[in-house]
């Protein structure tokens, strides 16, 4: 359980090109080919974006934010998966938007590994807890 | 049955630790309704109308003594003393109380059995032939590639949050009892060619009821074995991530499938599939060879040759005669039969029972069929494995507990779902309306003479009875705050699968018996020799159904 430096930007929220931003996908596509391998931005992508529109960035991207609109929209985790198995993307997936405690077991066995949780409730809960499952039917992505 | 590994065994042990945190946490208030409704729905828990319901999972409807045995303690326990059969071969308690639903969940486990995913927008409890492995027109035993699928399939990390709900249905014989072509995804085991040398399966997808009721599309017409799961996958990641989310009643695969049309549904999921193939490692074969081996096979005696049925009918009573020759079917092994017990007896609601009745269905299932009962769609109870030489006595004794009823497939073996008794979301009763029809054909005389017609009543749109495949259907609609019933014809969930056409206006609950009572004896009138009901319905159409119906009618 870290502070972290990286920071999302909101669709319409205005940000500059300082450095540990997770920038939404449309700002992202406007970013200069040099820029994009920045290792200090990364991208963001909503439920309804597709994983395939990023794969130019994967080798040097540090970080992929996959927002949750709302928690029981599961197009996320199809997204991670690919991005680890079909896309071998080896940096840090991180979960944004409506994390819940209750996911948080399946969002890590599709291959997310940073969670971005700001309700105190859930990080108490998170960081004292272990899982619930010892073993699986399916592989871990 | 299939015995769990121990593997199986700590997933649902730790199923029920989870569920038990989940509900602590949501009584102490630390999680939302919002939030534990999508928790608890994911474990068969509804609040319903009067009471809690829980579903509990009876994967592809086989269910042992042992089982059977805790669902009747756990209907004395925890509920009013009954449970209800449904049409997707699982059980449901109407009465339990929240707080106690994590101790009835240990208590399931401890026999092997869950309420995993029986509820939710995640795959659900997948079904199967109930005649599975004892059918003499089966190619293969489905059971355990039903179990790939359910063990596949639970708590599926990518899969478990789709837009809607998802049921998969298999079949493995050359008649499809499983109505497959009417699930989200169906499967059958078929062979290659006309060498019928090699098995694979045939998938067909976006088949549905509800609101929108559509007959699936083939979409693989032969499908290596090998490849079930990766298959499987690449249907469910194009559903997950294309099927629609902004509607409720739009988010259902079929929806997707129709959208799109088949054919590029078809060819999506064909380019997932060989991306899939290139980069996981795919084979389910090893996986299918532990599960085979983890099934129990009947250890049946040698028996020559069948007794002949018709020397057992003429020497018996005719309340024999009549069970046996509606109520049992023949079985591939020689000397056996399979029985079929009614839950359907007039003024009972169709699929119920009590817990002295699962008591004694668990007796009779150690004693006569290898301690293995199976439930099916049609929400009766099959005992697979009967020795045809003790069926007498098995009928006698089902006799004297009222369970000989010998109505299997004829009209009064209504498919019902709870209805507006305890459902929330019906809009008329359906229960009530069965009794009804039953308590007007109360002569088995007529029954047998009219013989096979399927008969489905729904409480509402959503179909739990499926009442557009039933050859009548009757569905409950709210009219200006009444309840009222709309009738429909000619429906089939057999191989040649179809929807019924709408009769007309809809009637009151008094209309229905006589409606119904209209309906088949303008069979009985209009029929040639040896017709069915839908081959007379076929041949006349539907026109002089809706004149004998509403004829007099201003």
């Amino acid at each position: 359980m870290i502070e972290s430096e990286w920071q999302q930007v909101a669709i319409n929220e205005s940000a500059g090109e300082q450095p540990w931003l997770i920038l939404p996908l449309e700002r992202w596509r406007l970013l200069s080919a040099q820029t994009r391998r920045r290792t200090d931005l990364a991208v963001w992508l909503d439920s309804h974006e597709a994983v395939e529109s990023i794969v130019d960035d994967l080798q040097t991207l540090p970080l992929v934010g996959l927002n949750f609109p709302v928690f029981t929209d599961g197009r996320p985790f199809s997204s991670a998966w690919l991005l680890r198995t079909r896309y071998g993307f080896q940096g840090e997936i991180r979960a944004l938007g409506d994390v819940r405690y209750d996911l948080l077991e399946q969002m890590y066995r599709t291959g997310f590994n940073t969670f971005s949780i700001s309700d105190e409730q859930v990080l108490e809960k998170a960081a004292s807890t272990s899982l619930y499952f010892s073993d699986y039917y399916q592989a871990t992505g | 049955m299939y015995n769990y590994s121990p593997k199986d065994q700590r997933l649902v042990e730790e199923r029920a630790v989870q569920f038990q945190d989940q509900t602590r946490r949501f009584l102490e208030k630390e999680i939302s309704d919002e939030e534990y409704q999508q928790l608890r729905l994911r474990n068969g828990l509804y609040i319903q109308k009067h009471a809690p319901m829980l579903r509990v999972a009876i994967p592809y409807g086989l269910v042992s003594s042992k089982q059977l045995r805790k669902l009747a303690e756990i209907a004395r326990r925890y509920d009013k003393g009954y449970g209800h059969f449904t049409t997707r071969q699982n059980i449901q308690f109407n009465w339990p109380a929240i707080e106690d639903v994590p101790a009835i969940l240990t208590e399931l486990a401890a026999v092997q059995m869950h309420a995993i995913q029986s509820s939710g927008s995640c795959i659900r409890n997948v079904t199967a032939d109930q005649f599975a492995g004892v059918a003499r027109d089966e190619i293969e035993d489905p059971r355990p590639w039903a179990e790939l699928i359910r063990q596949w399939s639970t708590f599926h990390p990518e899969f478990n949050w789709l837009p809607r709900k998802f049921k998969i249905a298999l079949s493995g014989a050359e008649e499809d009892r499983a109505a497959t072509i009417v699930h989200d995804i169906g499967i059958r085991l078929v062979y290659k060619d006309k060498s019928r040398t090699e098995i694979g399966f045939a998938i067909s997808v976006g088949g549905g009821l509800g609101r929108t009721p559509v007959i699936g599309s083939l979409i693989k017409p032969y499908l290596e074995k090998k490849h079930l799961l990766s298959y499987l996958e690449a249907i469910l990641r194009t559903y997950n991530r294309f099927g629609r989310r902004d509607n409720k009643y739009k988010a259902r695969i079929k929806i997707l499938v129709r959208a799109m049309t088949p054919q590029v549904f078809a060819q999506k999921v064909e380019d997932e599939w060989q991306a899939i193939l290139t980069s996981e490692e795919t084979n389910n074969t090893d996986a299918l060879k532990s599960i085979v081996s983890r099934f129990t096979k009947p250890l049946y005696k040698n028996l020559d040759k069948d007794i002949p049925h018709d020397t057992m009918r003429i020497a018996d009573s005719k309340g024999f005669g009549q069970w046996l020759s509606q109520n049992t079917l023949p079985h591939k092994q020689p000397g056996y039969r399979i029985v079929n017990i009614s839950l359907k007896p007039t003024g009972q609601a169709p699929g119920d029972v009590s817990d002295g009745q699962l008591d004694f269905l668990a007796n009779l299932a150690e004693d006569y069929s290898f301690g293995e009962a199976r439930i099916t769609h049609e929400q009766n109870i099959c005992l697979a494995d009967v020795e045809s030489s003790r069926l007498r006595q098995l009928w006698e004794i089902l006799d004297s507990q009222g369970m000989a009823t010998p109505n299997l497939g004829l009209l009064t073996d209504i498919i019902c779902c709870p209805g507006g008794d305890y459902c929330s979301l019906a809009n008329a009763k359906s229960i009530p309306v069965a009794r009804a029809i039953q308590q007007r054909f109360p002569e088995a005389g007529r029954l047998n003479d009219l013989g096979n017609i399927r008969l489905n009543i729904s409480g509402c749109m959503n179909a739990c009875a499926h009442h557009h495949v039933g050859n009548i259907g009757i569905l409950g609609v709210d009219k200006k705050g009444a309840e009222y019933y709309q009738v429909s014809i000619g429906g089939s969930s057999k191989n040649l699968s179809r929807l019924g056409r709408i009769l007309g206006p809809s009637f009151s609950q008094e209309d229905i018996p006589a409606v119904i009572d209209t309906l088949v004896s303008l069979y009985e009138t209009s029929r040639l020799e040896n017709e069915s009901f839908l081959d007379t319905f076929d041949r006349i159409g539907v026109q002089p159904f809706k004149d004998a119906v509403y004829g007099d009618m201003p």
